[in-house]
């Protein structure tokens, strides 16, 4: 699904280069739970990035679904991004001023998708959530687990096949922040591909493959002995 | 979709109801403005447009130096129109109007004084598009004494619309028989008569060949595809052919020698359309506009209507970092940038469209008192004028795209990972910000100086020595009309406590009054090429002097004796001055004599000896010189001037009044009060403070919302810094200059870019003043001072709100 060969990104001001990944090679196959770990500005996130289109690299390849995407325009990485990925943010990014189901219906509003539709997707998704008791309400009316929720409710309403998360732990307790681990395991088990960044290490057990970023390179790879379900 | 981006304005709106009401509000007002001033201009352009040869109907102007006086007149001389339509195919008819001042129309018991009554020749019809109702408009105004009236007299004096065949007495004097009932001409017209008198009626002076004499208002109707500036050049040899005979007759000498002398004489012709913005001629029908105002107004809407979006751009940029969280999540939804951009301007247009229903509703509130202000008859008849409705809708959209541009471009342009990220930060678009506020105070600056500097003109106006005393005085109009009792009137009233003086004259130095212009020289010199001069003659009697407060300051006033000082003459010092008499008093000063039909004898001369100079008095506008003047004993019987003791005005008039209806049974009485007539002169420009006051107001308001609206955005954006400098110590004064200093610098910007603008403005508006006032420091002191508190109480609002609020609270939320 992800082929990345030697890609390189380096962020430039007019003071300081800072090259915040170097030579990364990284495959990930279709079903995978790979969770991307190491310390703060490793370049984990700017991995994530690159691999949700959301980003180019400065130098290398990287193929997304057979697509080289290395050098596509923003239009182009975005036509590819509609409905094949969806993104989990640690501070979940709902917007503020729709409510649940109108954040959760967003990304088949730009798939194009009729309204009739969108509606049974939208509520399927929260269905499989647990969400659907709170359509109405906004954002700010939830818990951050139940935020959370809703936020990959929408990453998921697309049926998208890769799923980034970004530290999606990262701002719940422990008890809300297992749910969410729990119901990304789930998402996995029915065929979702999930790549995760993570500083926690609970949160990476439940991830398949392990990648360690130190400095811009990939410093190990670990296949999981046994993870939980 | 399109409901996506509805709901997320709507409740966007909802939610930040301060900023949603500085941009809604304030677009509003800025729409409203430009609406009004649109129905303004619509109004001032469509002037005599209703007549449907229009375009080809030009009236002839005619421009005379002579002997020191320089005469641009909206007249002619009465032959200039029929000799055009005979001797000039290009001419295909013409129509003369002559006035002759007010006509008392009897209605039963009682006179009626009526003011807008003209002769006119019978062609009136054909060259002018005035709806004949009842009547034969070829035929009408043939016979003398036939009239035609407006259909809005024949309901007043008649009470029913068809009076063919009736009559009206005029000035108790003639019967006219009513010809023909025309509907009334529209008010966006430069003249507007109730009463058309057959120019047959005055055949004598219509028909008397004078071409020296300039009394008619004289209009072509020019052939089709007559090109106007081709024929006038062609018929300038009229003054060869037709002037210069009686010229040479006159004065004995030819054209060549005329203007040799420095004097000149030309015609013109204006284009009907261009008469009301573009002419300001001595004897025009009513005060014309003025194109330099409908300029000035457009453009002061178009400023407030570019500040209200500029202020727009400035919030909707400010909040873009709320904003940005929202781009980013569509963006890593899919959503391209396009699609964004049409999303803020989606949201830019709905929000200019609720402005608009407000703005349409703040017309309809104050167009009453725009209609006032600005002295003109404005309605809300949106439909009535395509190019009107077409121009509101091009505004409303423009507005919407203009404010909705800049926001759209920059937002939809953020990068996603980045404003996911949180550590999104936008300074260097700041500086688009400063700019703009820069240009907003700039303007709001201009305007308030221009608005100081022409109050202060008026006020010098107010209190300019002008020669005479205007207070206190009141004028009785048409004292003709007591007749033999017009000297028991000032007697029997005289003996009252109320009034102090009195005088009998139709001359008075406020417009609106007579004036009677005639040429003398100093006896024994060449009345063409010697010291000539064109004077006022204002005939008057002993009393004018002491009752309007004039000053002698040589020789003496007329005498009381009857019958004393029939050819003498009281100069101003202007005309003494230009004669170079050393000793005035005791010279003697030569005119022509006038033939009855109003052409001059140049045979018999007459002679004035002058027995005293008065200082000089305006009487004319303050624009103006004062020009040579010469007070002559004479019966004059247009107003009794009464000089009233000031504590009984109201007393005063009842007298006046009833001691009228006693001695003059049936005549109306009417009255005016000369320091009211003279403030009349100012009306234009009393009219141009009043608007522009107006709209600097709102032109404040709106600055003045932006810039609350950024500095609630920079307090917010500054509250961890804030937070910190408190729990370092820092005390309120201090974060309040903190917040507040930035924008103060850039008030101070703005005044520096708008002091010279302004002066360099208000000094050319100036110099249509021959008196006037100088631009001082303090104008621009009161301006400066003016502006600053205005945006420290703005600005200190929100920074002070910051500075309060408790450093514990912004530090945590961080």
């Amino acid at each position: 699904m992800i082929q990345a060969k030697n890609l390189k990104k380096v962020y430039s001001t007019e003071e300081v280069e800072t090259t915040a990944l170097n030579n990364v090679n990284i495959e990930i196959k279709e079903g995978e739970f790979v969770a991307i770990m190491g310390p703060s500005g490793c370049g984990k996130s700017t991995l994530l990035n690159i691999m949700g289109l959301l980003d180019n690299p400065s130098d290398g390849e990287y193929h997304f679904l057979g697509h080289d995407v290395s050098n596509k325009t923003e239009r182009e990485r975005a036509q590819l991004r509609k409905g094949n990925i969806g993104f989990i943010f640690q501070s979940f990014n709902l917007i503020d001023e729709l409510t649940v189901f109108e954040n959760v219906e967003l990304p088949l509003l730009y798939l194009g998708m009729s309204a009739d539709e969108r509606k049974e997707k939208a509520e399927a998704a929260l269905e499989r959530m647990s969400m659907m008791h709170r359509r109405n309400h906004f954002p700010q009316q939830l818990s951050g687990g139940q935020q959370q929720r809703v936020a990959i409710a929408r990453a998921v309403v697309a049926n998208a096949k890769l799923i980034l998360a970004d530290e999606p732990t990262g701002n719940l307790d422990s008890d809300h922040g297992n749910e969410v681990m729990k119901v990304l395991a789930e998402l996995n088990e029915q065929g979702t591909t999930i790549v995760m960044v993570t500083h926690s290490p609970h949160d990476a057990d439940y991830a398949m493959r392990v990648i360690h970023l130190f400095d811009g390179h990939v410093v190990t790879e670990n296949m999981q002995e046994g993870f939980h379900v | 979709m399109f409901r996506n981006y509805l709901k997320i304005t709507l409740r966007n709106l909802w939610k930040n109801k301060s900023y949603s009401f500085i941009n809604i509000f304030g677009l509003a007002v800025g729409l409203a403005s430009c609406i009004v001033i649109l129905l303004y201009v619509t109004n001032e352009l469509s002037y005599d447009k209703h007549h449907k040869k229009a375009d080809r109907i030009a009236r002839v102007a005619s421009f005379i130096d002579f002997s020191g006086s320089y005469l641009e007149l909206a007249t002619t001389s009465a032959p200039m129109g029929p000799t055009l339509k005979n001797d000039y195919a290009a001419v295909e008819d013409m129509v003369r109007f002559r006035p002759r001042g007010e006509f008392h129309v009897r209605s039963g018991d009682t006179n009626i004084k009526e003011t807008d009554i003209i002769f006119s020749d019978p062609t009136v019809f054909n060259v002018f598009t005035i709806p004949v109702i009842h009547g034969d408009a070829e035929t009408a105004l043939l016979e003398p004494y036939t009239m035609a009236i407006s259909k809005s007299k024949a309901l007043k004096y008649f009470g029913k619309e068809n009076v063919v065949g009736e009559s009206l007495l005029l000035d108790d004097e003639h019967s006219y028989k009513i010809t023909a009932i025309y509907e009334d001409m529209p008010p966006a017209s430069h003249f507007n008569f109730e009463f058309l008198l057959s120019m047959e009626t005055n055949s004598d002076e219509a028909n008397n060949g004078v071409w020296l004499s300039n009394n008619f208002r004289t209009y072509l109707l020019l052939k089709e595809g007559t090109d106007l500036k081709a024929f006038e050049e062609n018929f300038k040899s009229i003054k060869k052919t037709y002037v210069e005979p009686q010229l040479i007759q006159f004065t004995g000498n030819g054209l060549d020698e005329f203007e040799e002398a420095g004097n000149s004489l030309h015609y013109q012709l204006q284009p009907l359309t261009d008469i009301h913005l573009h002419s300001d001629l001595v004897a025009e029908f009513k005060p014309n506009g003025n194109i330099n105002y409908v300029f000035l107004f457009s453009g002061l809407a178009a400023f407030i209507l570019i500040l209200a979006c500029i202020n727009f751009m400035n919030l909707s940029t400010a909040r873009s970092v709320k904003r940005a969280k929202e781009v980013g999540i569509r963006k890593s939804l899919g959503s391209l940038r396009k699609q964004l951009v049409g999303q803020f301007f989606t949201e830019s247009m709905l929000l200019c469209l609720f402005s608009f229903l407000i703005a349409l509703l703040l017309v309809e509130l104050t167009l009453p008192f725009f209609s006032n202000l600005s002295g003109t008859h404005l309605v809300t008849n949106y439909f009535s004028d395509s190019t009107l409705i077409t121009s509101i809708i091009s505004i409303v959209l423009i507005t919407g795209l203009l404010s909705g541009s800049y926001p759209a471009i920059m937002l939809s342009g953020f990068k996603p990972i980045k404003v996911l990220k949180g550590a999104f930060q936008h300074k260097e678009k700041s500086k688009f910000r400063s700019t703009l506020v820069v240009f907003q105070f700039s303007v709001s600056l201009v305007v308030i100086i221009g608005l100081l500097v022409i109050n202060k003109q008026l006020e010098f106006i107010q209190n300019q020595s002008l020669g005479f005393q205007k207070e206190q005085t009141i004028i009785v109009h048409d004292a003709y009309m007591l007749s033999s009792n017009l000297q028991a009137y000032k007697d029997q009233l005289l003996n009252e406590q109320e009034f102090k003086s009195s005088t009998v004259s139709s001359y008075l130095p406020v417009s609106g009054f007579s004036m009677n212009d005639q040429t003398f020289w100093p006896k024994g010199e060449d009345p063409i090429q010697g010291n000539n001069s064109s004077l006022q003659v204002w005939r008057v009697d002993e009393d004018y002097i002491p009752t309007l407060g004039m000053e002698i300051i040589e020789g003496r006033n007329f005498s009381k004796e009857r019958g004393s000082d029939g050819n003498t003459v009281i100069l101003n010092e202007a005309l003494a001055q230009r004669f170079g008499f050393e000793d005035p008093v005791g010279e003697i000063i030569t005119t022509f004599t006038q033939n009855p039909d109003g052409s001059f004898d140049n045979e018999n001369l007459r002679e004035f000896t002058i027995i005293g100079i008065v200082k000089n008095f305006h009487f004319r506008s303050l624009k103006e010189n004062i020009s040579p003047l010469g007070l002559f004993k004479g019966a004059s019987r247009g107003n009794v001037i009464f000089k009233i003791d000031a504590k009984n005005a109201s007393i005063a008039l009842s007298k006046l009044e009833n001691t009228w209806t006693e001695m003059a049974p049936g005549q109306p009485f009417s009255y005016s009060f000369l320091d009211d007539r003279f403030d009349q002169m100012y009306r234009s420009e009393n009219r141009v403070s009043n608007l522009v006051f107006a709209f600097s107001v709102l032109i404040i308001v709106i600055a003045c919302l932006g810039l609350f609206g950024l500095s609630a955005y920079s307090a917010e954006q500054r509250t961890k810094e804030i937070g910190i400098r408190k729990v370092l110590g820092a005390n309120v004064a201090g974060i309040v200059s903190l917040v507040s200093r930035d924008f103060i610098k850039l008030i101070l910007i703005s005044f520096f870019i708008a002091a010279p603008i302004g002066y360099f403005i208000m000094q050319k508006w100036l110099t249509e003043f021959t008196y006037k006032t100088n631009i001082g420091f303090d104008v621009f002191l009161i301006s400066g001072i003016g502006i600053i508190v205005i945006a420290v109480i703005t600005v200190s609002w929100q920074s002070v709100k910051a500075a309060l609020a408790n450093p514990v609270k912004s530090l945590k939320s961080e």
